[in-house]
């Protein structure tokens, strides 16, 4: 598990990669209402979805070890999406301290990845991870700045998909902060050169952290607002 | 507004060939989640219907979108607009 706790001490990452986690090998660490779900969904939909789960609700477990200095069984709350993912739990004390936490969830394929903060010290939690791969020179365009493409096409071609790649999902993981999903065209997100910076219609956004990684051909991205 | 059939074969189309899916079994309600669980694909999506009929998709319209029958919809809307 990874615990991002460089800048925030209070918002948790867990990432599951399906072929080593343990935790997720069987349905156990679903809720009763998890299990109902997941008996609903296609095959093919089955893999993605348990590792989400399993991220969030490691990364859900984690934060109430750290915050509340409980750890309730995994069973005992749910993730619900649907729309923005939330967490829940059937017992009605425990729903009331989950209520306080902010979530956001990614995954592809062979990785999960999650991030959970407090409302009351977060404007908001993104991931995002994606494979890396080739793009067509429309898709970058379509989703970078006009800076952002000029960086692009500058570099090596051997390092452009890795850069889109990452670009995309520093601009996913923030939509997902916002709230605004696809709401807010990617176009609109300008990330400075440095990674560590994002504007939006050209107006520096306040962050407390974004961690990026690279691994296994894979880009991985965590953004706490 | 009514599929027009020829539409909807020319939408099924796009689809599988973003998607690297000939053989994808489609149907108009099918949602989009069920398509791809991939944020690239379905933006590629929307980036080859923008070429296919060299229009500005507004993400308002992209949002609105749940089914490939609602894709289908709007081209629809797009092609009798043209007329």
């Amino acid at each position: 598990m990874h615990e991002d706790t460089m800048k925030s001490v209070y918002s948790y990452s867990a990432l599951c990669t399906s072929r080593t986690c343990e935790y997720c090998a069987d349905d156990a660490f679903l809720s009763p209402a998890e299990h109902e779900v997941y008996q609903t969904l296609s095959q093919a939909r089955k893999r993605d979805w348990r590792m989400g789960r399993c991220a969030g609700k490691r990364a859900v477990a984690s934060l109430l070890a750290h915050i509340y200095s409980t750890t309730p069984p995994v069973t005992s709350f749910e993730i619900r999406s649907g729309g923005p993912p939330y967490v829940t739990s059937f017992d009605p004390v425990l729903a009331h301290v989950l209520d306080t936490c902010t979530l956001s969830l990614a995954h592809s394929g062979e990785r999960g990845l999650a991030c959970v903060s407090l409302k009351r010290i977060t404007r908001g939690v993104g991931v995002d991870v994606e494979r890396i791969r080739s793009f067509r020179v429309e898709t970058v365009r379509a989703f970078l700045t006009a800076d952002e493409y000029e960086r692009y096409s500058q570099m090596e071609v051997s390092l452009r998909d890795t850069y889109a790649t990452r670009l995309w999902c520093i601009k996913e993981a923030y939509g997902k902060a916002c709230g605004s999903g696809i709401a807010l065209h990617p176009k609109r997100i300008s990330i400075g050169e440095d990674l560590s910076t994002i504007s939006v219609d050209g107006a520096l956004v306040p962050l407390q952290s974004l961690w990026t990684s690279r691994e296994d051909g894979y880009i991985m991205v965590t953004l706490v607002r | 507004m009514e599929h027009d059939h020829a539409i909807e074969t020319e939408v099924f189309r796009i689809i599988r060939e973003t998607l690297h899916a000939p053989d994808m079994p489609l149907s108009s309600a099918l949602s989009l989640a069920q398509l791809s669980s991939d944020s690239i694909q379905l933006f590629e999506l929307l980036t080859a219907f923008e070429r296919a009929y060299n229009t500005k998709t507004t993400y308002e319209d992209i949002v609105a979108m749940r089914t490939v029958g609602d894709i289908v919809s709007y081209v629809t809307h797009l092609k009798h607009h043209d007329a």
